[in-house]
Order: C-alpha cells, then sequence, then structure tokens
C-alpha cells in the first residue's frame, strides 16, 4: 500500500519533471546558434518571405510564447514539423525509435548474459584469479570510449576480416525493410518469414551490439557478484548448506533468485543510459537510431526535432528511473521514500 | 597525485574520529589490493607523462613533418607513426594526456563545488529549498546525458572551455544527490548533534565539521568521473563539438584518425583509443578499489 | 511549505496535459508502418515508346512486376549520396544536391545542354556538355533573334506524368509561379533581364516566346538549370489553396508530378530517394529502370558500398582514397578539372581583415602548392583569379601572391602588426564534416602561425555557418563556390558585386561593380566585355577579399559496368543517359 502510493506520487512528481525539462530544452533551443529555416531559406528570398516563415513558424515570439504554443500543439498530440526532414517529428522519432531500442535491447541481453557469468562466477570464486580476471573484462569494457570500440570492431571484423558487413544501417542497401510489425527488423522479418533479412539484420546488428554491450556490462556484474555474495552469506543459504542440500540447487533456487531483483533494477538504469548514450555509436555505424536523428537535429538547431527528441528520451528515461526505484523499494525497505 | 592520496591525507587529519588512522588504513588496504594499487599506478604515471610533456616529447603538439606523413610506428624517429600531417603520435599522445587529465579534473572539480553546494545546502536547510534543489536535479538527470552534453558544448561553440562546462554540468546532479544523502545521514548523527550542542553556528557545522566527513564517498565519486569525464570530453571531441582540430586531444587524434580508417593507417586511432581506455581503467580501478576499501560492509 | 503548494498548482494545471503528451509518445511509438511520401501515380503504360536510345529495351519486362521486388533483370543503379532533401519545390532549393538532382531527372526544361566527348589532362576520354550549344529539350527547337526575342517550338504529345499536356500556356503558366513564388529561380532570371511571366508570350498551342530586357545569351542559360522546372498547372491547382495560390506548402514537402525521364517512387528521409523510369518518356524509356539513392553521409562508409559492390556509383568521394580506388578493375574513377573556386573568405569590414596589408600577407602566407599535394593529392588546379581557368576570359596575370613568408611578415609589420602583436583573436571557420577544408584549415593555421598569426579553427554546423555567412557576418572563414553558369561576368556578379545576397565578403568597390551593371548583359562588342572582366580580376586580386586556394576537381567513380556518365558543369548528375551491364556486378 505504501510502496503503491509512493508510485503514484512519484508518477505525479514526473509530470513537472517532463514540464520543465520541456522548458529547458525549448530555452536551450533557442540559445543554439543558427536559424532553424537555414535550410529552407537562401540568401535570395526576399525579406518579406523571409518575416513570413519566421512568422509562420512562431520564430518571432519570444521564447515563452513559443512554449505556449508548443504546449497548446502538443495537447493536440502535434509535435511539430522538423525542418531538416520535413516531416511531422512524432514520424520521424516513431520511425527511428525502433532502431535504436532494438540495438540497446539485444546489448542488454548479451550484457546480462556475459555481465551476469562473471558475477556468479566472481560470487562463487571469490578473490581468485577467474574472480580478478572477470573483474578486471568488465571494468575495462566501461573504460573503452564506445566509438573507438566501435571502430576498432569495424577494423577487424569489417576491414581485415570481412566477417561483419559495411557500417551503414541496418540492412543492405539493396535490401528492403521487412513489413513493419513491431519496428525490430529481426521480429518482423521472422513473423513475416523473411529469412534472408533477417539474417541481414542480425549481421548488422553484430557489432553495435557488441560495442554497447561490453562498453555496459560492468555494473551488472558487479551488482550480481555482490548481491550473490550477499546471497551466498545469508543465514538461509548458510542454513540450507548446513542442511546439506545440493549445491546446485542452493545456487539456482535461492541464491540466484534472491540476486535477480537488483541486478534487474542496475540493467534497467544500465538500459536508460545506454538508450541516451547511442549517439556516438549510431554515428560509427550510421545506424539511423534516435541519437543520430538527435545529432542531425542539434547541428541543423532543428527545434521541433530536439525537443520531440528530449520529450521521448525523458520520458522513456524517467519511467525507467521510476521503474528501478519502485524495484528498489520493494527490495529493500531500508530505503527512505 | 593531487587526487588520489593527496586528498584522502588531509580529510584523514579533520576527521575527529583519528584521520591518520583511516589514511592508514586505506593505504595498508592498498598495499594488500593490487588492482586498486595497478589503477593509482596507471594514473600517476599518466599525469606524470603529461606533466613532463613539453621535455620529453620528441615533437611539439602540432609540429607538422610533411615529408613524413601517415608513416607507421616504428618508422626512424616516429615510435608510434605520425597521421596524415606527419603529426608524431607519440608526441601527441603525451601533450594529450596533458589536456584531458586537464580536462577531467577541471571538469570534476567545477562539478563538485556545484553540485556539493547544491547537495549540502538542500540537506541541510531542507523543506521547500530540497524539493526545489532536488527537482531541478531531477530534471537534469532526466536528459540523456550526452545529449545534454552535446548541446551545451553546441551552443558554447567549440573550446576547451566548451569541453570543461559541458562535461562538468552533466555530473552536478550526482554530486547533488550524493552530498545530500551524506549529510542527511551524518546530520541526525550523534556527532552533529555534539557539534550543534557547544554552540557552533550552522554554517560551521555544516561546512568544518559536517562535509568533510562526506569526503570518503565524494573521493570515490571523483575518481570514478575523472573516468567518465575523459571519456565524455573525448566523445564530444570525436563528433567535433569538443576541442577543436588540430589541438593534441586523445579524442581529436581519433576524429583525425578515422579520416584514414579506409587507407588501413589503423596506428592514428589506436594509440589515442589506447591511451583513453587505460587512463579510464586506472581511474575505474582506483575508484572500485577506493569504494570497496571505505565501505565499511566490504571492510 | 509554498513550495509544495506550488509544485501542486503546477500538478494540477498541466497533469492531463502531460499524461497526454506521455500517451501521444508512447501511443506513437506503438503505431504502425512508415508511410514514404506520396509517390506520383504513374501513368498506364499503355504503349511501349519506340527506343531509340535505349540499347536495353528488350530488357524490359513485360509483365509488370510489384514495385517492392526488383524483378529478375530489372537494372537499378544504386547510388550513394551525401545528403537528404531540403526542399522539393524547384523554386527555391537551397543547396541539397541530391534535391537537385531529383529535381534534373524528374523535371524537362525547355532547353538542355549538347553532350560532346571531351579528353582529360591524362589522355582518357569523358563525356560532358558544351555550355556553348544549347539545343532544345522540351522544345523541339529554339531560336533567338537579333532583338533578344527568343521562341521556343515545344514538342508535340508532350505530357506530364499525370498525363496533363504541356502547352505553351502551361509553361507560362510554370514560369508565372516561378516569379510569384520567388527564390533563386525567379533571381537568375531577373538576371538574365526576365522580370516576370509578362516577358513570356504564347503564340500558339506550341510556340512560345520570351523577350529579355537585353538581348543576352545568360538568360538561355538559365532555362536549362533544374530551377525553371515547370509544374503541372492541374497539380498546382490540386494543391492551391486561398491563402497559397502556388501550393509552396504542399510542394515544398512532395515532389510536383514531372515530366522528366524518372519519377519519383519512393522517398524515405534520411535513408533514401528511389526513382523509377517513365517508360513513356519521349525519346524513349531509360536504360536504367530503378535509381535508388542511398543517403550515406559519410564519405568514406560510400567508398566501402563501392569496392563491396553494394552500390554502383558514388558522389564526392574522401579525395585521398581515389588513388586507390583507381587501382581496383572493378570500378572506375572520374576526376574532372572543374570551374569550383574554393576561397579563403575575408570580411572586409572586420578587424583586422579590413585591413588590405592583413589581407595581402595572408595571401603570402597560403602555402598553395602543398595545400594541392596534402589537401587534394594532387586533384585540383591553381586558382590565382576570380574567374577559374575553364571559364572564358580567366586570366592569373594579376596574381603576384607566393607563397612567401619573409614577404608575410614584413607586410604584416606594415599593416601595424609586428609578429602578429596587437591582432585581435582570429578564429578561421570550417564547416563541421567537411574533410578537405579542414585539412586546409589546419595548414594554414600552421602556416600563419609561422608569421606571428595565431588563428583557432572553428567547425561551425551548416545551419549556424550558413546563417553568419548569409548575414555576412562571418569574418574568416574557407568556402567554395561553382556557378552554374559558365559566363564571367554571371560568375563575378554572385560573388562581387556589392549590392549580391551572396557578396558574403561585404566587398564594394565602385569600379567593380560599375564594370559587372554594364556587361554583365551586353550587346555589344565581345572584345569590350572580355576586356572589363579582365579589369574586374585585376581589380579583385589586388583588393583581395578573398584568397584562392585551388580549383578541385569534380570526382565521382562507379562500379565499371556503369557506363555513360556525362559530367555537367552544374555537377548534377543525370541518370538518362546512363547504363549499367551485367556481369561485372558483384554482389
Amino acid at each position: 500500500m505504501r510502496l503503491l502510493r509512493y508510485t503514484l506520487r512519484r508518477l505525479l512528481l514526473l509530470i513537472p519533471v517532463l514540464l520543465a525539462a520541456l522548458f529547458v530544452t525549448f530555452f536551450l533551443t533557442r540559445i543554439l546558434p543558427g536559424n532553424p529555416l537555414q535550410r529552407v531559406i537562401s540568401p535570395y528570398t526576399s525579406e518579406e518571405r523571409r518575416a513570413e516563415m519566421m512568422r509562420e513558424a512562431y520564430l518571432d515570439r519570444p521564447f515563452y510564447e513559443q512554449f505556449l504554443f508548443y504546449l497548446r500543439d502538443l495537447a493536440t498530440g502535434d509535435m511539430g514539423t522538423s525542418y531538416t526532414t520535413s516531416q511531422p517529428v512524432a514520424k520521424d522519432l516513431l520511425e527511428r525509435f525502433p532502431a535504436t531500442l532494438e540495438v540497446v535491447f539485444y546489448a542488454m541481453v548479451l550484457a546480462i548474459v556475459l555481465g551476469g557469468l562473471i558475477g556468479i562466477v566472481g560470487a562463487l570464486a571469490k578473490d581468485t584469479i577467474p574472480d580478478h580476471v572477470g573483474r578486471i573484462f568488465a571494468v575495462l569494457g566501461v573504460s573503452l570510449p564506445v566509438f573507438w570500440l566501435g571502430m576498432m570492431l569495424l577494423f577487424v571484423f569489417f576491414y581485415e576480416w570481412r566477417i561483419a558487413p559495411a557500417p551503414m544501417g541496418r540492412i543492405p542497401v539493396a535490401m528492403s525493410p521487412p513489413e513493419r510489425l513491431t519496428g525490430f527488423f529481426t521480429i518482423d522479418a521472422l513473423l513475416t518469414g523473411e529469412w534472408e533479412i533477417f539474417v541481414a539484420a542480425l549481421r548488422g546488428l553484430m557489432l553495435p551490439v557488441i560495442a554497447i554491450a561490453f562498453t555496459s556490462l560492468a555494473p551488472i556484474a558487479r551488482m550480481t557478484r555482490s548481491s550473490m555474495i550477499d546471497a551466498l552469506e545469508s543465514d538461509y543459504v548458510r542454513t540450507a548448506t548446513v542442511l546439506g542440500l545440493p549445491r546446485p540447487l542452493i545456487l539456482f533456487q535461492h541464491a540466484l533468485k534472491n540476486a535477480i531483483v537488483p541486478v534487474l533494477t542496475i540493467t534497467a538504469a544500465v538500459f536508460g543510459f545506454s538508450l541516451g548514450g547511442q549517439v556516438l555509436v549510431e554515428y560509427v555505424f550510421s545506424w539511423p537510431g534516435l541519437g543520430l536523428y538527435a545529432y542531425n537535429a542539434i547541428l541543423a538547431s532543428d527545434f521541433p526535432a530536439i525537443q520531440g527528441f528530449i520529450l521521448l528520451a525523458t520520458t522513456v528515461y524517467v519511467l525507467i528511473y521510476l521503474v528501478v526505484d519502485v524495484l528498489s523499494a520493494m527490495i529493500d525497505p531500508r530505503i527512505n521514500y | 597525485m593531487a587526487f588520489g592520496s593527496q586528498q584522502v591525507g588531509t580529510t584523514g587529519g579533520r576527521l575527529p574520529t583519528g584521520g591518520n588512522e583511516r589514511f592508514g588504513d586505506i593505504w595498508y588496504a592498498l598495499r594488500r589490493n593490487p588492482i586498486t594499487l595497478f589503477g593509482l599506478f596507471i594514473v600517476l604515471t599518466v599525469i606524470i607523462l603529461g606533466a613532463l610533456a613539453p621535455i620529453i616529447a620528441p615533437y611539439g603538439p602540432t609540429e607538422k613533418n610533411f615529408a613524413y606523413t601517415s608513416v607507421p610506428p616504428g618508422t626512424e624517429g616516429f615510435l608510434l607513426g605520425t597521421d596524415q600531417f606527419g603529426h608524431d603520435i607519440l608526441s601527441r599522445l603525451l601533450y594529450g594526456a596533458r589536456l584531458d587529465m586537464l580536462i577531467a579534473i577541471s571538469a570534476v572539480a567545477t562539478s563538485l563545488v556545484i553540485g556539493s553546494f547544491f547537495g549540502a545546502i538542500a540537506a541541510y536547510v531542507g523543506g521547500a529549498v530540497d524539493e526545489v534543489t532536488m527537482r531541478a536535479m531531477d530534471v537534469m538527470q532526466a536528459f540523456p546525458r550526452f545529449i545534454f552534453a552535446m548541446g551545451v558544448a553546441y551552443a558554447l561553440g567549440p573550446g576547451l572551455f566548451t569541453v570543461i562546462v559541458a562535461t562538468a554540468t552533466l555530473n552536478i546532479p550526482g554530486y547533488a544527490r550524493l552530498m545530500r544523502s551524506e549529510i542527511l545521514a551524518l546530520k541526525t548523527s550523534q556527532f552533529a548533534r555534539a557539534a550543534v550542542a557547544v554552540g557552533n553556528p550552522a554554517w560551521r557545522v555544516l561546512f568544518v565539521h559536517l562535509l568533510p566527513n562526506s569526503l570518503g564517498p565524494i573521493l570515490v565519486m571523483s575518481t570514478l568521473q575523472c573516468g567518465w569525464a575523459i571519456l565524455e570530453a573525448a566523445g564530444l571531441s570525436f563528433i567535433g563539438l569538443g576541442v577543436p582540430v588540430p589541438t593534441a586531444e586523445w579524442g581529436v587524434m581519433i576524429n583525425m584518425g578515422l579520416q584514414d580508417f579506409l587507407a588501413g593507417h589503423w596506428w592514428s586511432y589506436t594509440f589515442p583509443g589506447l591511451a583513453i581506455a587505460i587512463t579510464v581503467l586506472g581511474f575505474n580501478l582506483l575508484g572500485d578499489g577506493l569504494e570497496d576499501i571505505l565501505d565499511p560492509r566490504r571492510k | 511549505m509554498a513550495m509544495q503548494s506550488r509544485l501542486d498548482l503546477k500538478k494540477g494545471l498541466f497533469a492531463p496535459l502531460a499524461l497526454l503528451l506521455a500517451l501521444v509518445v508512447i501511443l506513437a511509438s506503438c503505431g504502425g508502418g512508415a508511410p514514404a511520401a506520396p509517390a506520383d501515380a504513374p501513368a498506364e503504360e499503355a504503349a511501349e515508346a519506340p527506343a531509340e536510345d535505349a540499347p536495353a529495351a528488350e530488357e524490359a519486362p513485360a509483365e509488370e512486376a510489384p514495385a517492392e521486388e526488383a524483378a529478375e533483370g530489372e537494372k537499378v543503379l544504386i547510388i550513394a549520396v551525401d545528403g537528404d532533401i531540403d526542399t522539393f519545390d524547384p523554386c527555391c532549393t537551397v543547396g541539397s544536391k541530391p534535391t537537385q538532382t531529383v529535381l534534373q531527372n524528374t523535371f524537362d526544361q525547355l532547353t538542355q545542354y549538347a553532350i560532346v566527348e571531351r579528353t582529360l589532362p591524362d589522355g582518357t576520354p569523358y563525356l560532358t556538355v558544351d555550355t556553348d550549344d544549347i539545343v532544345g529539350m522540351m522544345a523541339e527547337e529554339w531560336s533567338m533573334d537579333e532583338d533578344g526575342l527568343v521562341t521556343f517550338n515545344l514538342r508535340e504529345g508532350l505530357t506530364w506524368h499525370n498525363g496533363e499536356p504541356v502547352t505553351a500556356q502551361s509553361v507560362v503558366d510554370g514560369y508565372n509561379r516561378i516569379f510569384e513564388v520567388g527564390g533563386n529561380a525567379s533571381f537568375l532570371l531577373t538576371m538574365g533581364g526576365v522580370n516576370d511571366a509578362s516577358y513570356f508570350a504564347v503564340v500558339d498551342d506550341l510556340t512560345l516566346t520570351m523577350a529579355p530586357d537585353v538581348p543576352n545569351n545568360l538568360v538561355n542559360m538559365n532555362n536549362v538549370m533544374h530551377n525553371t522546372s515547370i509544374l503541372a498547372p492541374g497539380n498546382i491547382a490540386e494543391y492551391a489553396t486561398d491563402s497559397d495560390p502556388f501550393a509552396t506548402e504542399y510542394f515544398r514537402e512532395n515532389l510536383a508530378v514531372g515530366n522528366g525521364p524518372f519519377l519519383l517512387e519512393e522517398y524515405v528521409p534520411g535513408d533514401r530517394i528511389v526513382l523509377r523510369a517513365n517508360e513513356d518518356y519521349y525519346a524513349g524509356p531509360p536504360a536504367l529502370d530503378r535509381v535508388i539513392m542511398k543517403i550515406v553521409p559519410d564519405a568514406q562508409q560510400r567508398v566501402l558500398l563501392l569496392q563491396s559492390g553494394e552500390v554502383d556509383m558514388i558522389l564526392i568521394p574522401p579525395v585521398q582514397e581515389l588513388d586507390r580506388l583507381q587501382e581496383d578493375a572493378n570500378i572506375n574513377v572520374i576526376s574532372v578539372p572543374s570551374t569550383q573556386n574554393r576561397m579563403l573568405m575575408m570580411n572586409v569590414e572586420m578587424e583586422p581583415f579590413n585591413n588590405q596589408q592583413v589581407r595581402h600577407a595572408i595571401a603570402h602566407a597560403v602555402p598553395y602548392d602543398l595545400l594541392i599535394e596534402q589537401v587534394w593529392f594532387g586533384r585540383a588546379q591553381p586558382l590565382q583569379s576570380p574567374i577559374a581557368n575553364g571559364t572564358p576570359t580567366s586570366d592569373f596575370s594579376f596574381w603576384d601572391y607566393d607563397y612567401d613568408l619573409e614577404r608575410a611578415a614584413e607586410l604584416l609589420a606594415e599593416a601595424g602588426y609586428p609578429d602578429g602583436e596587437g591582432l585581435p583573436p582570429i578564429t578561421l571557420s570550417i564547416r563541421i564534416g567537411t574533410q578537405e577544408d579542414e585539412r586546409a584549415a589546419i595548414i594554414i593555421q600552421d602556416s600563419l602561425s609561422q608569421i606571428g598569426m595565431d588563428v583557432t579553427i572553428e567547425p561551425v554546423a551548416f545551419a549556424a555557418f550558413n546563417e553568419r555567412v548569409q548575414r555576412k557576418e562571418m569574418p574568416f572563414w574557407i568556402d567554395e563556390w561553382i556557378s552554374w553558369v559558365n559566363d564571367p561576368f554571371y560568375h563575378l556578379s554572385w560573388l562581387y558585386r556589392s549590392d549580391s545576397p551572396s557578396g558574403y565578403t561585404r566587398y564594394n568597390n565602385p569600379e567593380v561593380d560599375e564594370l559587372i551593371a554594364t556587361y554583365t548583359l551586353w550587346n555589344g562588342d565581345a572584345a569590350e566585355r572580355e576586356e572589363a572582366s579582365r579589369r574586374i580580376q585585376e581589380l579583385v586580386v589586388e583588393d583581395l577579399p578573398v584568397i584562392y586556394l585551388a580549383a578541385p576537381n569534380f570526382n565521382m567513380a562507379t562500379r565499371s559496368n556503369v557506363s555513360g556518365y556525362v559530367y555537367y558543369n552544374d555537377e548534377l548528375t543525370r541518370f538518362y543517359p546512363m547504363d549499367k551491364s551485367e556481369g561485372a556486378a558483384s554482389r
């Protein structure tokens, strides 16, 4: 009951946070250098036409008025039109969001498997060589610049060995994407039975997924290790051991079960972080996702696109953190909320 | 150097519970923990190499040798090879160490001061001030980290100052939260109550008694953040929003090396990437180790 | 607890709204497919037009394949381009080459340049156009009498892709839209002495005339460009509104119905633009059935794609890769000397560039040969005048700014800045991601530092860059310019006339203004006009608002099974003459 109240309170608090984030974005974008209309204005556009275009886009108003206009449009579900793509921002985001989500999702799966493994081994063989190796491996991952790792992977697997496809999007140029059901190319291809596309999509995912997974598995490994150690040292497990229950049973039934919630929690946090930190990976792999979209939008001072992106990203972010906090609150009643 | 033990030392000196003992503890734990010690070694080495760059680097940071463009490692006079302008990569790595350490430490120091200030005020004053401050931090944290830095960097225009500000901005909420929770915990402690009881003014209790006691976790966080700062600064420079070309900065070097990707000149971007990786690894090992050492539960 | 209540207030006010936002976003991300921009509805392929110049006509599929699947034997050319569409409206494209390429291939103009074969300096033959030889396109023939009156005789039976017939009246209506909407095209026509639609007259259904103020050839050179693409009146009417009679809003985001050899089949923003052959094209269907323009902003990725055979052609390859590409037997590299000016621009009203001696000093401190060697790897021609070598009346004899650091230092000292002392901070701006400019900037920075000028390089994103340049507020930057009309006065009037919108350096020399005004549209002695051009070159080189770095070649590369590429002086690709043979394609 208390937890439910906490959750509700947090959900309500989310709103001012989102609004404030939007407001800050609004302010920040307005101090970005460059006129967003630059893309459609040429030096030969007459002064009157220029003024008219500014007026139509409300760009001649003070920024707080623009903000109110934006909120008004938003209330009707209109996120504006991007100046760079000339498409509705909502449509742009919708097109790119699954691309980003797909990479991050698979990367998280890989990170949980690898990080979990490192953590379990580390906990079981605490302070031995495998533990140290695993730990250094994890810390090394988090120490690598993800864009550089991406480049090195490309150099080895694409440039030297020709195993991986060229860094240019989700599937080869000549292939058309599968019919859109979920937006995940792998899943859509499977559902529609397009094997070739499925394999191509998987190949395209390979390197970016490895890059993200490797650079983000450290917290997962760390959390698995420490919660496994806590669980293994718990009275419960000790009792079970003393009682002579088989070790694998103790491990999987009790220790791992207890460790799973904190691990999921940290994974959610890492997930949220990766969603935002995708820009560099998408830049290196020309991945047509949200990160690249945001990068281009910033460079073009494309206000509606930046705002739309921030709105989407902060919403996802805040929701993820809410889930994390609620989960933590569930498992650790000591947390003060 | 400045970052590691020295600060711990001064902290220790002020601790009412016998700081030297604690410093001794840390040193003892460090010695028994080779991985952490290794991290410390890396960080110190990079700092020293960076500091000595003008003396030990064979060439200037942007000195061009057009007769030796893109020569591979091991070429006479160019141990790690050159880039497409004939810049000596080794020299640039050394000067880069200097610049990246400067960026990391300035950025972390800036966010530490600002973040801790807000966190401490929020915790100490409490009530509405606390609520407003922490919600503001929520907002800042809700922004996708790197995109936010990109926005700040783009608005300020490329340059060293920009990178420091953009990187620092990201970490303010972290410090604010940390400081707030530390102070909240300490505020209710016997120690703080005693300090107030003997008639110390509030600011004095805060800055002289409470803050120094929070330095342990802050030290850990700062060490880790230095690593992050290097990664983020390099990322900004990599996409052209950070330090401008051809400055000897590791991210810039990777950015410039990327243009040589197809030519197969792997050395121009591999070495700076390795430099970042090793340095950040050093900070991370050190930070993780310190955390274990300072965490009473792990002792 | 005042704060608490304010927060509550906020919640009360904005909660429903914000929840709605969140909902919209979430719903949006669950929503359905991604519709492409509407493609032009193809006219029913009733009868196959006699294919005179289409060698592979027998390959044309008998049955219509569904659009999604590449039919067996279908010829698809995949080309990697560097950027995206800016606007689809022919009147107003700003600088996006993909937009211009789409327009050039989906629209015919009244006239076009004749294709000729020339040879490169190394003896390789290549196809290009003769800018002195304008031939018919929509007009079967055209003529100009001695008073400058131009008559166009339209081809019979021409239609737009929606079946609307092309008549003299519809062409005049199309020009009317160009003038009414404003933008580049009308600016260009005005430069040629044609100020509005009243300069045109309908003679009969297939004949129209155009009467410029002054007899001149410039205006004819304008009528070959994609800017003068003509929209179908019926198509305009369909999307016109009371407040927007020319449907500018609609055509900004949607390509109008064209009349060229290709139609737009699909546009996925940020990803690809697909063109499909117009089987009913008057000169026979194109050899290529489909052209996929894949947007690949990264130059190196374009190279990789070409090497792996995933694309057939790339534009703007990184110049340092060309030698390696040339060694590949599967790849053809075309590197053509162009009239492009790559320039170091200085705002002559801003310190310290308002000092002519400073500008001269900088000119002496630029290592021109090193730039050609290190930035363009030899694939550039020297440029020592505002008029490049390939343009008539080009004269390099006025240039005496050799690379000479001592002289540069002297001049800088004379200007009052000995060893750079007293100079304000100097920033050299370049566009983010322009690799050649970045390399040039690094080398120039190094060289200037040797005379005591400390320069910071500032990469600026295009929106901010263009805005500052267009407001004429950029102090010191690298820019490029290529004039689509190969005429010296056309070129000079864009860059050196004080009232030109693109006079970004704020250069103002009354004598230059006067000469340009007098001789741009000139009906007199040709030698006099040439003399005037030389005089302007002399003045501009002396005043030196711009330092000419080089004239880089136009480069592009294709798989070796691609043929028929024609180099146009506007550097836009025409797919109609191109073909692709089977076999060599390795995929």
